[in-house]
């Protein structure tokens, strides 16, 4: 599989990307930095789903969301949205950003799952099915905090997940699926845990099937099979064993053991039967990962970033790039992608040679921003000094002390490339690591243009030590094609001078493995 | 005028004089000789020519030779190559006086001995020139790096003097950031 983000017309088309649970939010990092890399489509609106609000994945999205809208706001200001940051990122929930199954029932104090199904009102003629309530739900499980999300048990979270159908942003986006014909929608979640596995089935057919029409609405039909796609994460990590057998609220922690068992049920769903998906993406890794910590929900439910979330948001890519499958196909459409050795790395990402050349090319414009336009995401004393009579500056007829003054849209990317540039360090460190930058944790400034990309060893085979100033070799010859083009022009030059220099110093990596 | 941009204060100069050899025991001694005209017009000739294309290849040597763009590197090499270049300028001129054409007496000049006799060429004048060359080498170097940065480095096929085209201006200052 060779996804092409570059000249598939990715960047004219909408992808909805449903996120569904802890797993599924976290792929919306590194979706956010590949559009931040100019790899994205023309608009991304984001659905987040989850009933834990509070957990760290879902804050981390925020900021980032936050953080990549102020960014484009910014260049947009200066004309400068339509390069990097040119995916326009679009909240389809509402301010709220998460979607939460629970809550339209905030307004009740008791949290707890029977509270939420009124258990206490299965009495009298309902009796029985307070009986058959109890018999599928052990008290343990009756009594979940649900706040805390789902937690491994589907069930509960299926019960609430088809509220989706009542809500007004859902209607908004199936009827804007009507009016935008290559609109695509991709949802990415886990199959073994919770609030993932209990959403990806619902949302595949609430899309699908649309909405019916009520006494004074009218139906909104579903969105084609071939436009929904969706990534479902086989179980790709395992927890300790933790301290108590029960989480705090005397509910059950989500269970290991049954994260293969969990899997291996709900497969032949997606395979066998129609759940809405007209393409699937099955992502695993045969050596599921240990987490630190074993935690239920909150904020300190803060796993370290892991390769398969970046493949979710490849996923969607190219499913977005394709648009959608072919209609005429039997759907649905299941694909794979297999990783070389232990630690995937450049070789392994399912990205034909033009995306990676950009891909790469972003690492390196953000990596030199790092380094001298805002040195480690922080403020850059005496750049105007230091960009006193750069030729790309030059041609651009812009005055260094002119692009100092672009503070806002500066600032903006050297917080967002830092988050980037920390989040590979993350993935580095991680195990297994996605091995693209050896970026282990330090700064930027540590790392010379030429040791950027992983798998090039730019001493030990005698090839020539880098600094900035070749990157702006390739930048001043991207330059003379935007003469006088000003801020906008900066932006082209960022981005072409950058992939100049990926292409002569690393062209190693830009095939796919066994292509080279 | 062309004299004067060649060798800035250290023309030509149209008699050297010399110290003739010692006479016979007992005859006059004199002390009006001078060098031959011809050969150190010549030196002279030689060491502008010499001098202009040894700057012109330091120039292309400093801007074509590195692989870089504008930094406060490149700054400090400029400043390196334009030193050298000086310093090659002022060699250049005694090199070609003392070891490229060779100096003589102007046969006649002096009665003890009338024959065109080799003669060392005066060091102060040398010198002179030397310094003029080390000057001139500077400045040669200045204005060869502002036409060609100017003439060719609006175009990426001329290499480093599109690349550094801001040097030496307007970024001169090699302690700058």
């Amino acid at each position: 599989m060779s996804t092409d983000l570059i000249g598939s017309g990715i960047d004219q088309r909408t992808l909805t990307f449903l996120a569904l649970g802890g797993s599924g939010i976290r792929s919306i990092e590194p979706l956010l930095y590949l559009c931040a890399f100019g790899l994205g489509p023309r608009q991304l609106r984001l659905v987040l789903i989850d009933p834990d609000q509070s957990n760290a994945a879902v804050k981390r999205s925020r900021e980032l969301i936050e953080m990549y809208r102020e960014t484009r706001d910014a260049l947009a200001d200066q004309g400068a949205a339509g390069v990097y940051f040119r995916t326009e990122v679009v909240d389809a929930v509402g301010s709220a950003l998460v979607w939460s199954p629970i809550a339209d029932d905030e307004g009740l104090a008791n949290a707890r799952f029977g509270a939420r199904v009124d258990r206490t009102l299965m009495r009298g003629r309902s009796a029985a099915l307070g009986h058959l309530f109890d018999l599928l739900n052990p008290e343990r499980v009756r009594n979940m905090d649900l706040t805390m999300g789902f937690r491994g048990v589907p069930s509960i979270g299926t019960v609430f997940m088809n509220r989706l159908r009542d809500e007004r942003f859902f209607e908004q986006l199936l009827s804007q699926g009507q009016t935008e014909a290559d609109a695509v929608y991709f949802a990415v979640g886990s199959i073994f845990g919770g609030t993932g596995s209990a959403a990806f089935p619902v949302v595949g057919r609430a899309l699908a099937d649309g909405i019916k029409g009520r006494d004074t609405t009218s139906d909104i039909a579903g969105v084609p099979p071939q436009r929904i796609g969706g990534a479902l994460f086989l179980p790709y990590f395992t927890l300790p064993a933790p301290d108590t057998r029960d989480a705090p609220d005397g509910g059950p922690r989500p269970e290991t053991v049954l994260f293969a068992q969990n899997a291996a049920g709900a497969l032949p769903t997606y395979l066998n039967t129609s759940t809405g998906y007209g393409g699937l993406y099955m992502l695993g890794d045969s050596v599921p990962r240990e987490q630190h910590r074993n935690e239920v929900g909150g904020e300190r439910q803060a796993n370290d970033a892991h390769y398969i979330e970046l493949y979710g948001a490849l996923a969607a890519l190219d499913f977005a790039a394709r648009p959608g499958e072919d209609a005429s196909a039997r759907l649905p459409v299941v694909r794979a992608t297999a990783v070389g050795g232990r630690d995937p790395g450049w070789g392994d990402l399912p990205l034909n040679a033009a995306s990676r050349a950009r891909l790469v090319g972003g690492i390196v414009a953000a990596h030199t921003f790092l380094r001298i336009l805002r040195p480690d995401g922080g403020g850059a004393r005496d750049l105007a000094d230091t960009l006193r009579g750069v030729t790309w500056l030059q041609l651009l007829r812009l005055k260094p002390g002119e692009l100092v003054e672009r503070t806002r849209a500066l600032d903006g990317m050297g917080g967002f490339f830092r988050a980037a540039w920390t989040w590979l360090g993350e993935m580095r460190r991680s195990n297994p690591a996605l091995a693209l930058v050896p970026a282990s944790g330090g700064p930027p400034s540590s790392i010379r243009p030429d040791e950027l990309i992983e798998g090039r060893g730019a001493v030990a085979d005698g090839r020539s030590r880098d600094d900035e100033s070749v990157v702006f070799r390739h930048w001043n010859d991207a330059a003379y094609a935007h003469r006088g083009a000003g801020f906008p022009g900066f932006m082209h030059v960022m981005r072409e001078g950058s992939e100049r220099y990926a292409r002569a110093a690393f062209s190693e990596n830009l095939s796919p493995r066994g292509s080279a | 005028m062309w004299q004067s941009v060649l060798h800035l204060w250290a023309s030509p100069p149209a008699d050297v004089v010399l110290i003739c050899p010692l006479p016979i025991p007992g005859d006059p001694r004199d002390f009006s000789g001078f060098f031959d005209r011809g050969p150190v017009a010549t030196a002279y000739q030689w060491t502008a020519l010499a001098t202009g294309l040894l700057v012109l290849a330091a120039v292309l040597a400093c801007y074509l030779l590195d692989r870089r763009s504008l930094s406060r590197r490149f700054v400090w090499r400029w400043w390196t190559v334009l030193g050298a270049a000086s310093v090659a300028g002022a060699l250049v001129p005694l090199m070609m006086l003392y070891l490229v054409v060779s100096q003589h007496a102007s046969a006649g000049t002096c009665t003890t001995n009338v024959l065109p006799f080799p003669e060392m060429f005066p060091v102060a004048v040398a010198l002179n020139r030397a310094l003029a060359g080390f000057v001139w080498s500077a400045l040669a170097f200045v204005l060869f790096s502002l036409l060609l940065t100017r003439a060719a480095g609006w175009h990426p096929a001329a290499g480093g003097f599109f690349h550094n085209r801001g040097c030496p201006w307007p970024r001169i200052n090699p302690f700058g950031a």
